[in-house]
């Protein structure tokens, strides 16, 4: 029995380094080859982003002659805004003046007109290409001879203050009796009006 | 790689020699006394990593051939061993070679059985061997080498005459196979000697063949002697041919040459071919014993998980470069798409460059404007519609509008019951696709027709709808009458005037959309 042992002991021994060098070429090979095919899924996948990149941009490039027709006019769409002042800050005062002026120039018979506090324009998409779109709502109630005295009004408004001029909502009624000889009202406008404003973003 | 050594081995002496792609070189001789065996047992100590075959050319040798029944596994081996036992009692060097089947009657198994019958004279070697612990591969006969000689398809009688240094073995074959073999020791090595005694040896073994039935009296045996072309004239001159021996001699150099030999022989003894032969064809079966072996088992089972780890770490290096090159490959690939990236980038920079400056980015500025111009399409005002309206109106100068509702819708909603109550006149109408995206101006106005119209439900109608034709021939836009000035459909109720009562305009409802 001891003698089995000792010859087991022995062929352990002597094989012990092989298993020894086995295993661990075993562990290398396994090693090499996980760290190869990682890495090799690694660089495919950057290919994939680089080629990706490059389809975009040749597509981009083929379209330069159209995004630089494109861009050309929207800046100049961009100076017009800057040139009509629309990025200005609200100026208030002036409407009010502006409106009186048109009403004594038109000869309206009344007006009588409620600005609201200015808020964003879109409670969602606060900021729009560095620019905050304000909005500052007026209802408007007036009385009229003719239905062109509102749409005078409005193509005033629009030519003379720097802020654009949204017409929402109008609704125009007869109002009741018999026209008379002298100036008094036939029609009632309500209107909701929105003074809109850009603020730029820093 | 291993080396291996062949320990070629007489009754006399025991020579060694090292075996190396075609070179046998000698190494050593060892006499059989004590002194001789711890020279061996030295030799063996500096020598302990490598593989040993001992090549047995000795006189005590015996040949026996076995007809047996086919059989396999289990069955032959224990029938083999039985024969072993039967034949060489005494003896644990025997082996049994497998010469196929006979043609005839049960087509049973010839065997040729081996032995060699003096196992003392092995035994002192083999102990020096184990106390070394040397790698012993197998213990081998000569005439196990000889059959490397034959020719390829040889299937006549042949006797073969070699020399070594032990003597002169004439060994017979017959069908290619070999039947038997037997060493004659040579007192005298001269070319001379060895000349007589391969004739004289011949003629005896011809005797002894035809006694035993193996070869025909009258037919004469090929009898082909294996000679250094220098002693070649020796042979032809004493191993003449006649009746019962017709001889050849056999180039040894031309022979050792065909072998793959790289080194010199000087005389006719082969034993360095034979140890090259040894080598290069070992025969599967030899006669040591299992146990004799166990070091060679070990050494196997070594190489063998060497060899695995080498081959597994071959491949995953092997692996590991193809896979490599395609990575390196791929990175080129991802350089170029990179630079030509970059290369498009600089080029659509560039244009964008000779563009005017804005304090924005390209990017903002499309966002900016997009979103500008949706605000500023919804920032036409009612004066565009009713301007439209108005021209409808001048050129149907009845028809009057007691209210009108503007606003700026994103869909066009259906045609649904007008503050009175009263349905919709009209079934509503399908979109058409030019105006299936908003955003629309849309007016509601409530009409009225000419009070004369009153009782005229056919002319009131006519009216409307020529209005509404009129209303609707502007592009982009959709008229719909949301409430007639007479309702006749036949799920209403209609009346008639009420003639005491002062009569009433008829009035009518329409809506007009047009897409910004």
């Amino acid at each position: 029995m001891e003698n089995a042992g000792n010859e087991s002991a022995l062929r352990l021994r002597n094989l012990g380094g092989s298993l020894a060098f086995l295993l661990l070429a075993i562990l290398i090979a396994l090693g090499m080859a996980f760290s190869t095919l990682k890495y090799s899924g690694q660089t495919e996948q950057s290919l994939k982003q680089a080629q990706a990149q490059l389809a975009e941009s040749r597509g981009r490039l083929a379209r330069a002659r159209e995004d630089e027709q494109e861009i050309r006019a929207k800046i100049e769409r961009y100076r017009e805004i800057i040139e009509q002042q629309r990025t200005q800050p609200e100026r208030r005062l002036d409407w009010v003046e502006t409106l009186r002026n048109i009403k004594e120039k038109r000869r309206l018979l009344g007006m009588e007109y409620e600005i609201a506090p200015q808020r964003p324009l879109d409670a969602k998409v606060v900021v729009s290409g560095g620019y905050s779109f304000l909005v500052s709502p007026m209802k408007l109630d007036m009385m009229l001879l003719h239905e062109n005295d509102l749409l005078g009004l409005f193509a005033d408004l629009a030519a003379q203050v720097p802020a654009l001029v949204s017409v929402r909502h109008c609704t125009i009624e007869r109002l009741p009796g018999v026209p008379q000889q002298t100036q008094a009202a036939l029609l009632r406008a309500k209107c909701e009006v929105d003074w809109i404003t850009l603020q730029e973003k820093i | 790689m291993p080396q291996r050594r062949v320990l070629f081995f007489d009754n006399s002496r025991l020579t060694a020699y090292r075996v190396h792609s075609g070179a046998v070189l000698y190494e050593a001789s060892f006499a059989g006394d004590e002194a001789g065996l711890a020279a061996f047992g030295s030799y063996l100590a500096q020598h302990r990593r490598s593989l040993f075959l001992i090549l047995v050319d000795a006189a005590e040798e015996s040949y026996q051939t076995e007809d047996i029944p086919h059989s396999t596994g289990k069955d032959r081996q224990a029938i083999v061993r039985r024969k072993l036992a039967q034949h060489f009692y005494g003896t644990p060097y025997s082996l049994a070679l497998s010469q196929g089947r006979l043609k005839a009657g049960r087509r049973d198994e010839r065997l040729l059985l081996m032995a060699l019958t003096q196992p003392q004279h092995c035994e002192p070697w083999l102990a020096v061997l184990r106390s070394n612990n040397s790698i012993l591969v197998g213990i081998y006969a000569l005439s196990q080498t000889i059959f490397s000689l034959l020719p390829a398809k040889s299937v006549g009688q042949l006797l073969l005459l070699t020399l070594t240094h032990a003597g002169l073995r004439q060994t017979f074959f017959d069908g290619g196979q070999m039947r038997f073999s037997r060493l004659t020791p040579l007192i005298h090595d001269s070319t001379d000697a060895s000349a007589l005694a391969a004739a004289s040896e011949a003629v005896k073994m011809h005797q002894y063949l035809a006694s035993q039935r193996l070869i025909e009296r009258d037919k004469p045996l090929t009898t082909q002697v294996l000679a250094h072309p220098a002693e070649a004239a020796a042979m032809r001159a004493h191993c003449l041919s006649n009746t019962s021996l017709r001889f050849e001699v056999l180039d040894l150099l031309e022979e050792a040459r065909r072998a793959g030999l790289r080194s010199a022989l000087v005389n006719s003894q082969a034993d360095l071919l034979f140890c090259h032969l040894l080598v290069k064809n070992s025969p599967a079966e030899q006669f040591a014993q299992p146990e004799e072996l166990e070091y060679y088992r070990l050494w196997q089972t070594r190489f063998g998980l060497k060899t695995a780890g080498a081959v597994i770490l071959a491949g995953g290096l092997l692996f590991s470069a193809h896979h490599g090159f395609d990575v390196m490959q791929l990175q080129d690939n991802i350089e170029q798409a990179r630079q030509q990236t970059l290369m498009n980038q600089e080029q659509y920079t560039a244009k964008l460059e000779a563009l005017p400056k804005i304090p924005i980015n390209t990017d903002d500025l499309r966002i900016l404007i997009g979103r500008y111009d949706q605000v500023a399409l919804r920032a036409q005002g009612p004066t565009p519609l009713l301007a439209q309206i108005s021209r409808s109106l001048d050129a149907f100068p009845h028809i009057a509008i007691d209210q009108i509702e503007w606003g700026i819708v994103e869909q066009i909603a259906p045609a649904t019951a007008n503050a009175a109550g009263s349905a919709a006149a009209q079934p509503q109408a399908p979109i058409p696709p030019h105006l299936m995206n908003g955003p629309y101006t849309q007016a509601t106005a409530v009409a009225r027709l000419p009070i004369t119209m009153v009782g005229d439900h056919r002319g009131q109608l006519s009216l409307v709808a020529d209005f509404a034709r009129h209303l609707g021939m502007a592009p982009d836009t959709q008229v719909v009458i949301l409430q007639p000035p007479v309702d006749t459909q036949s799920g209403k109720t209609l009346k008639s005037g009420d003639e005491k009562s002062l009569p009433e305009a008829p009035k009518f409802i329409f809506r007009v959309t047009r897409k910004l």
